[in-house]
């Protein structure tokens, strides 16, 4: 006791400066924190699930134009993106028509190689005994 | 008179690697110093058995030192859990331990008490700086008759002269910012020659400077001469000179004696006097609560202390804060990824059905699937089976036919 009223009022001040930010700040963005990452937990578990691939699963990559019409070129006869408003890319894909089964599975796998949402839209069409694919990929 | 009877000083100090020792007979009339020897710190055996034969020589003794660590400085309070001597009424020269280590020592002095020492006679109630130059530090003092205000240690090794009337000069400055009162004049005690720093303070200062100078041993030895001057002492058991001057003249008059001790009380009721007509004001109440007396060392040391829980808090904070935003960007794409992925995984879903459904009755010529619904043309050979097939994925969608005039048939589909 007799320690604590030795102590200068100055150290007593920036003790209870330093409590207060303690309990005000520091353990409620420590439990915010834990909490958050106890969610990405399971988020990771959730995703997991949804993940199709097979192989070696990478972590979904920067969406890039070149790489991913390298990536869709290996499937398909042709791949086009174009850069449109909203800082979105709209992909133009022609297939064999017996390509649909790849296409799919194509899709199921899209948002886990590239961190881009599929706006929920598409666009089959024939042409010239080919299908064509048409839709808008967004980067998040 | 013989050795045992002579009340004599031994005084020492350390400088760097060096122990010095002097001891001197004090008179009446003053002291009659004698040899200063010098010792290396590997030969400390040796100092401390000189001090010890001494002592043995000279049973009447006092075995004075100076604290020359820079970690001590003036507050207005005592602290009992460090070394601390009232060097004046509610004026306590601090500092966090004794440094004399296992040499004898019976009296213990800071420069501040020294200088205070040199310099009351000549305060008044004009600000006066007081600095003592001891071992290439500057102890020093803003005091006035009654107190003294604040106190800084500078350390000046590796400085030029214009450096350290520089730094003084600073110190002045601070010192007119927090109690905004300039001392115009200024008392310096060396105890090395140094007349080149002397001038140069006089030039960078445009202050009258007075000079004393004198050595650290004869110092020590004046201030314990007696009892009135040792009492600044951290030592605070330590013998009394009085007891001892009593020994040393037996046959010294009741009377006189009596005179003495009514010439110390009364200049300690002069102290006691002066602390009563003290008055503080609430500013200088509050200012002397948020000042401390910083000395060069301990005043980094003390206020890093002091905010060692603030900066740990602020560096616990800062790293959760920045992982809590880390991790709510990572929760913020994994979520976007999981929303895109159950978005695929449907569409992915809705074209295999809708492709199964058609199997070998029809032909896409056109289609836009979406999660909420779906609308297809194509050309169909087997109605029924289509139109049921459909049915079966999306119920109740509406399901037309159109006959070309190719002998063909087109049919069209959408959901609800």
């Amino acid at each position: 006791m007799n320690k604590i009223k030795t102590i200068s009022l100055m150290s007593k001040v920036w003790f209870v400066v330093a409590l207060l930010i303690l309990l005000l700040w520091v353990i409620p963005t420590m439990v915010s924190f834990y909490k958050k990452q106890k969610v990405y937990d399971k988020k990771i578990e959730e995703l997991q699930v949804l993940d199709k691939r097979e192989g070696v699963h990478f972590e979904a990559k920067v969406f890039h134009i070149g790489v991913f019409k390298k990536d869709a070129g290996r499937y398909f006869s042709t791949v086009e993106v174009d850069s449109i408003a909203n800082n979105s890319y709209a992909v133009k894909i022609v297939m064999e028509k017996s390509q649909v089964q790849v296409f799919n599975a194509f899709l199921k796998k899209i948002s886990l190689d590239y961190a881009v949402a599929l706006e929920d839209n598409l666009l089959f069409k024939e042409i010239n005994d080919s299908m064509s694919v048409k839709m808008v990929l967004k980067p998040y | 008179m013989s050795n045992q009877q002579k009340y004599i000083t031994i005084t020492h100090y350390k400088e760097r690697e060096f122990y010095f020792l002097n001891y001197a007979i004090q008179t009446k009339d003053g002291f009659i110093s004698k040899e200063i020897e010098q010792f290396h710190e590997s030969d400390k055996e040796k100092f401390i058995e000189r001090i010890k034969s001494l002592q043995i020589e000279f049973p009447n003794n006092q075995v004075v030192s100076i604290s020359l660590v820079a970690n001590q400085s003036i507050h207005q309070e005592q602290d009992r859990n460090r070394a601390s001597a009232e060097i004046f009424p509610h004026n306590f020269v601090i500092q966090d331990k004794i440094d004399v280590g296992t040499i004898p020592t019976t009296l213990y002095f800071s420069p501040f008490a020294v200088l205070y020492q040199q310099y009351k006679d000549g305060l008044s109630d004009e600000l006066k700086l007081l600095i003592g130059y001891f071992d290439r530090k500057l102890f020093m003092m803003f005091a006035t008759s009654d107190k003294i205000h604040q106190s800084w240690t500078i350390g000046t090794r590796g400085l030029t002269e214009k450096q350290i009337a520089e730094r003084v000069y600073k110190s002045m400055q601070a010192y007119y910012k927090i109690s905004y009162s300039f001392a115009d004049h200024l008392d310096m005690l060396v105890s090395d020659e140094s007349p080149k720093l002397l001038k140069v303070l006089r030039e960078e200062l445009s202050l009258h400077i007075d000079l004393t100078q004198n050595s650290i041993h004869n110092l020590l030895h004046d201030m314990a001469s007696s009892d009135e001057k040792a009492k600044n002492s951290y030592i605070k058991t330590f013998k009394k000179i009085e007891s001892i001057k009593e020994k040393e003249e037996p046959k010294k008059s009741d009377k006189q004696d009596a005179f003495e001790r009514k010439q110390v009380l009364d200049e300690k009721l002069d102290d006691i006097k002066l602390l009563h007509d003290e008055k503080k004001g609430l500013l200088e109440t509050v200012k002397g609560m948020f000042s401390s007396s910083p000395s060069e060392g301990t005043f980094m040391i003390r206020s890093l202390t002091s905010t060692l829980p603030l900066f740990t808090v602020f560096a616990m904070g800062g790293f959760f804060h920045l992982q809590n935003e880390e991790i709510s960007n990572k929760l913020s794409l994994k979520d976007s990824q999981i929303m895109a992925q159950h978005t695929n995984l449907e569409l992915a879903e809705i074209s295999d059905n809708v492709f199964l459904a058609m199997g070998k009755n029809a032909e896409l010529k056109k289609a836009t699937l979406s999660t909420k619904k779906i609308d297809i043309k194509g050309i169909v050979w087997g109605i029924e089976p289509l139109k049921n097939s459909l049915n079966e994925v999306y119920a109740n969608g509406k399901f037309d036919i159109k006959p070309l005039e190719n002998f063909m048939t087109e049919f069209t589909f959408k959901s609800k």
